[in-house]
């Protein structure tokens, strides 16, 4: 029997799986078993989770054809020397709780002969180790085998926190573009759906305290979330082992509201100087001279904070621009009668309030950034601060005891390099080049960090989608199988026990076979290279 | 009635209801104030119609307008628009019934929307007909439970500015579906391109089916059901002269053919050199026809025997790009073959492989096309009358070319590329796209092939453009949004030019509502093109604009 550690970057060429992400540690022996008909059992479970997730394995398995492209001359399966019979599931814990702390280990096992079995602490954990199995089965010339038998896989992730950064503001996406992409999260492992659900252009979802910002805020009738929508979506996550968590941002990128509320928007929509006002177009700001203002948000809050059920709650922040404020009528006024009162006081007053109210209903902020570094504000140290200007401010927010997201956009923010949007304007797109699997990929959350205790502060990753330039017609390959570069280094990291540093040269043969297989699944996933190049592992490197 | 010439940049930067919103702008275009109302449409051809192209058209584009419920999105809020008339129908009128397509083909029309009453379109050839029913297509949204043409009386007087307006499109380095090329083909149309450049094969695929050769097909297309067929080919040539778009196919010699060495290694220079493939070949695999055996020649003019008779159109691409003299200058039957023949270098032997060649294709009766290193970079010389120049290295070179006689396609990377800016794809290496950044549609709309050309004489001989999707980095699952809107951009400036007669060149910021309905209209047609902007822009003209 062969022993290997995950992370070995020959896993896939000498082992012959093509796990992604690879799981921590993993044995494999020299004999090949057959796959059998015995369907996937979790006996007489009374999770639905688990119910449903072996049924949809089963069908997966089922339907599923996977063979490498690497393989692609093989038209036989090896000889085996036994048959699968069927998985046997058992999950420890009746607990469903989903959310930072859950665990998501599993032990695989799959024998050369006999019932294989996945056991885990939680159903999550099951629905892993599930993702997994399925991923051993190879097809070849229609007969699926799992290779290098026995396999013996304990795994569990580096960062619980694994994420998914979308804009359905910019432009709309209908629930079955985000439920294709829950998906394709679950087959790569990823349990995080950050939900950027409104901003400055469009307000899609439902509101039952204020119906009228849905009303003046959606594109129309048809691009819209209700809160039944919502709750699906909710549903299908957690179904996936995949966190919604929404993000309400405020004060800045909020002019729609100026749609339904004028009263509070400083700067709403300023043409032509938009640019001196805000990122992009169109301006406005939350009023934050105004109590109403502040009424309106932690109102949003209070409504959105009990549809969306997860522990935590982002609350935006990034992006705020004080001029905007500076030239409001209603704060000059506000500053001329209270003399120690400034914009960065009363933004500071803003986000103590909000960040309050937040508190008061038991959920965890989170929040760009800018809330702890660029302005007077001093987050409770529960926040978590999504960091994405500098790479360095990942270091810089857990040396101040803060807790970690990273999505540097100089790495994680899938819509780079497209080019600029605005019409009038031939040039690249501020965060130019485009991020490329293997700039993802090369990315470390950790860099920097040499601390212990601040290396745990890290929590997560997370790509991100802002969708100036995409909307439904092209999310699949904006997402993937980029997100999939991500999902291995924030499961498996990027490092293996002993030091070695996996590089994408190694890892790519991998990633090929998963962006095959997320297309039979049915995801878009656009392709890392010619045909020729994913079947001959080494033959399109660039020579050192 | 205002009367507006087609480039005037008034059109697009005034908040004006869809009525001219057609893409590409027609040449001359006169609009009324009233609206006219439509229920179905139907639409007859008058007079001989012996044209099946015509025809064909006619129900197509019955029902696509009939089918559509477009609106576009600045016109989200217009409500009802009020009519004046209702349309009885359009009714086509065709002068000759003569289906030639070929380089000058006349895709002229007429086009004549009343106030109420019977449209009228008329062309002189089928292919004008198809040009002016898209245009027609276009004119026609939704308005409530029925449709509605605003701005009525129109009168249009269209023709293009170049006669080549194409897609250059790589089916080797990844392999598409004949329904992902019919689909592209049918978004061509929606933008009145009518040259499909077909890179058909290269060194990493050979899908085409060969009867001279089959065991090409057999090794070197990806997999059985990875390959074309003749009667794909065939289809996919019938499916494109319904819509007016000719096909030219490319094979490209004597670089970028490593997968012939699959088949006949013995023909063949530094197959496949790892891990330096680097020395000899623009990217792996490396691979190119040896230019020192006679063979090599027999066996290029026996591909060129079959393909020019395959692919009907009176132009046949020879590639030509890339050559790497290294891979020769090594090889030992070349070395041998020069040791051999003391006044002969690379540089001869190439100019006779392209002499030979060449020649061979003149005896098909055949338009050489060929990538401008076949001129720049190399001692042949073309035949000025007859070779047609492709374009892509520099700029310059447009004008290089004219000045010797060349006629002249341009497909110049720095603008035109659509694959680039998606950074490297050697996976080893985190780093951009060779022809970073990414090409926006506004850098495509503001390429122009023109550009420092004077000289009359000269300007005739420039064909036209191709924008081509290099597909290292895509596939079928991803082409319709690299390839839409941004090939759109060309469309309109290959078909309309760049100025109005006065002079005014038409800026991005201008025509950008324009494309956003052109980009609406197609994903309503079944094109997955990508969204040039948050949809609020769309709706917002000018609000998204760089002050």
């Amino acid at each position: 029997m062969k022993v290997a550690l995950a992370t070995l970057f020959t896993l896939s060429s000498v082992l012959g799986h093509s796990l992604w992400p690879l799981p921590i540690t993993y044995t494999g022996g020299n004999c090949t078993t057959a796959v059998g008909n015995v369907p996937i059992s979790a006996g007489y479970t009374t999770s639905q989770i688990l119910a449903d997730a072996v049924g949809r394995y089963n069908a997966i398995i089922d339907k599923e054809k996977f063979t490498p492209p690497a393989d692609y001359k093989i038209k036989e399966a090896p000889s085996t020397s036994g048959t699968v019979a069927g998985l046997s599931v058992t999950v420890n814990s009746s607990d469903e709780t989903l959310n930072l702390d859950t665990d998501e280990s599993y032990t695989l096992h799959v024998p050369v002969d006999g019932q294989a079995t996945l056991h885990s602490e939680t159903v999550f954990g099951a629905l892993r180790g599930l993702e997994t199995y399925s991923q051993l089965i190879i097809s070849y010339g229609g007969k699926k085998v799992i290779q290098e038998t026995p396999v013996h896989i304990k795994d569990s992730p580096l960062l619980h926190h694994r994420g998914l950064m979308l804009d359905t503001a910019r432009n709309y996406y209908p629930l079955s573009a985000l439920k294709r992409t829950l998906d394709a999260m679950s087959y790569n492992k990823v349990n995080v759906f950050h939900w950027h659900i409104v901003d400055a252009q469009s307000w899609p979802v439902q509101s039952n305290k204020y119906p009228e910002l849905q009303a003046k805020g959606a594109y129309g009738p048809d691009m819209q979330y209700s809160y039944a929508d919502v709750k699906e979506i909710i549903q299908y996550g957690k179904a996936r082992g995949i966190r919604v968590i929404p993000e309400f941002d405020m004060p800045g990128h909020s002019y729609i509201v100026h749609e339904s509320h004028p009263d509070l928007v400083s700067c709403p929509n300023v043409q032509p100087g938009w640019d001196k006002r805000a990122a992009e177009p169109p301006s406005g700001q939350l009023n934050i001279a105004k109590a109403a203002a502040t009424e309106f948000a932690k109102n949003i809050i209070d409504e959105y904070a009990a549809l969306f059920t997860d522990e935590m709650f982002h609350l935006g922040g990034d992006e705020v621009n004080r001029q905007c404020w500076e030239e409001d009528p209603d704060v000059q006024k506000y500053i001329k009668s209270h003399p120690n009162a400034t914009v960065e006081s009363l933004l500071s007053d803003f986000y103590t309030n909000v960040h309050g109210e937040l508190e008061r209903l038991n959920k965890t902020a989170l929040s760009w950034e800018e809330t702890l570094f660029h302005s007077e504000y001093v987050p409770p140290k529960s926040t978590i601060i999504q960091t994405w200007i500098d790479q360095e401010s990942i270091p810089k927010t857990v040396a101040k005891g803060y807790r970690s997201i990273a999505s540097p956009a100089s790495a994680y923010y899938l819509d780079c390099g497209h080019g600029a949007w605005l019409s009038n304007f031939d040039g690249n797109s501020w965060c130019d080049p485009y991020k490329s699997w293997m700039h993802i990929y090369n990315f470390d959350p950790f860099a920097n960090i040499t601390n212990s205790a601040e290396k745990k502060l890290v929590v997560g990753a997370e790509v991100a989608l802002w969708s100036e330039q995409s909307d439904e017609t092209s999310i699949d390959n904006y997402l993937w199988p980029r997100v999939s570069a991500m999902a291995e280094t924030s499961w498996a990291g990027k490092v293996d026990s002993s030091g070695h540093v996996r590089t994408t040269a190694e890892v790519a043969q991998r990633l090929h076979d998963q962006r095959f297989r997320l297309v039979g699944r049915g995801i878009m996933a656009e392709p890392l290279q010619p045909l020729w190049c994913a079947r001959n592992p080494g033959n399109c490197l660039l020579p050192s | 009635m205002r009367i507006t010439t087609a480039i005037v940049g008034l059109l697009a930067t005034t908040i004006l209801p869809s009525a001219l919103a057609v893409w590409p702008l027609p040449h001359t275009m006169e609009q009324g104030s009233s609206n006219t109302q439509a229920y179905w449409i139907n639409i007859n051809v008058q007079g001989r119609g012996s044209s099946g192209i015509v025809n064909n058209a006619v129900n197509r584009y019955r029902d696509i307008i009939n089918k559509e419920s477009f609106v576009a999105p600045v016109d989200y809020n217009r409500g009802i628009l009020k009519t004046s008339g209702s349309l009885q129908g359009l009714v086509v009128s065709v002068d000759s019934s003569d289906e030639t397509l070929t380089i000058g083909t006349d895709e002229s029309y007429t086009l004549d929307v009343p106030v109420k009453g019977q449209a009228t379109l008329k062309a002189k050839t089928p292919y004008g007909a198809l040009r002016g029913l898209e245009t027609f297509s276009q004119l026609v949204t939704s308005n409530g439970d029925s449709k509605v043409i605003a701005n009525t009386p129109i009168h249009i007087e269209d023709a293009p500015l170049y006669t080549h307006r194409g897609i250059s499109f790589d089916t080797a380095r990844n392999f598409y579906s004949v329904e992902s090329l019919f689909r592209t083909l049918d978004a061509m149309s929606y933008n009145k391109m009518n040259v499909f450049h077909w890179h058909i094969v290269d060194a990493q695929s050979w899908p085409v089916e060969s009867k001279t050769f089959p065991e090409l097909t057999k090794k070197g297309a990806y997999s059985a059901k990875q390959t074309y067929s003749y009667s794909d080919v065939k289809r996919v040539i019938e499916y494109a002269r319904q819509r007016g778009i000719r096909v030219i196919p490319e094979f490209d010699v004597p670089g970028h053919t490593y997968i012939v060495g699959l088949v006949k290694p013995e023909l063949m220079s530094c197959l496949n050199k790892q891990p330096n493939w680097d020395k000899y070949a623009a990217e792996p695999p490396s691979g190119q026809l040896n230019i020192a055996k006679p063979e090599s020649i027999e066996f290029t003019n026996k591909i060129i025997d079959e393909y020019t008779k395959l692919f009907p159109d009176s132009v046949f691409h020879l590639g030509g790009d890339e050559v790497n003299r290294n891979c020769w200058s090594e090889d030992p039957d070349v070395q041998a073959y020069l040791a051999a023949h003391p006044g002969e270098d690379v540089e001869s032997l190439l100019a006779n492989y392209y002499a030979k060649v060449h020649d061979h294709l003149e005896t098909t009766g055949k338009y050489a096309y060929t990538w401008e290193e076949t001129l720049f970079h190399s001692e042949y010389v073309p035949s000025t009358n007859n070779t047609i120049l492709q374009v892509w290295i520099d700029q310059e070179s447009v004008q290089k070319a004219l000045a010797q006689g060349y006629r002249v396609v341009s497909s110049s990377y720095d603008s035109y590329y659509l694959d680039c800016g998606h950074g490297a794809w050697l996976p080893n290496f985190d780093g951009n796209s060779w022809c970073d950044p990414f090409k926006s549609w506004m850098h495509v709309y503001n390429y122009d092939v023109a550009a420092n050309v004077t000289d009359p004489a000269q300007k005739k001989l420039i064909m036209g453009t191709e924008v081509a999707i290099w597909s290292e980095q895509s596939d079928e699952t991803v082409i319709d949004q690299r390839i839409w809107p941004r090939a759109a951009a060309m469309a309109e400036t290959a078909w309309s030019g760049k100025s109005d007669a006065s002079g005014n060149v038409r800026t991005t910021g201008e025509v950008a509502t324009r494309l956003h309905e052109q980009r609406f209209r197609m994903v309503g047609r079944g094109i997955n093109a990508e969204p040039m902007q948050p949809l609020w822009c769309a709706r917002n003209p000018g609000a998204c604009n760089l002050p």
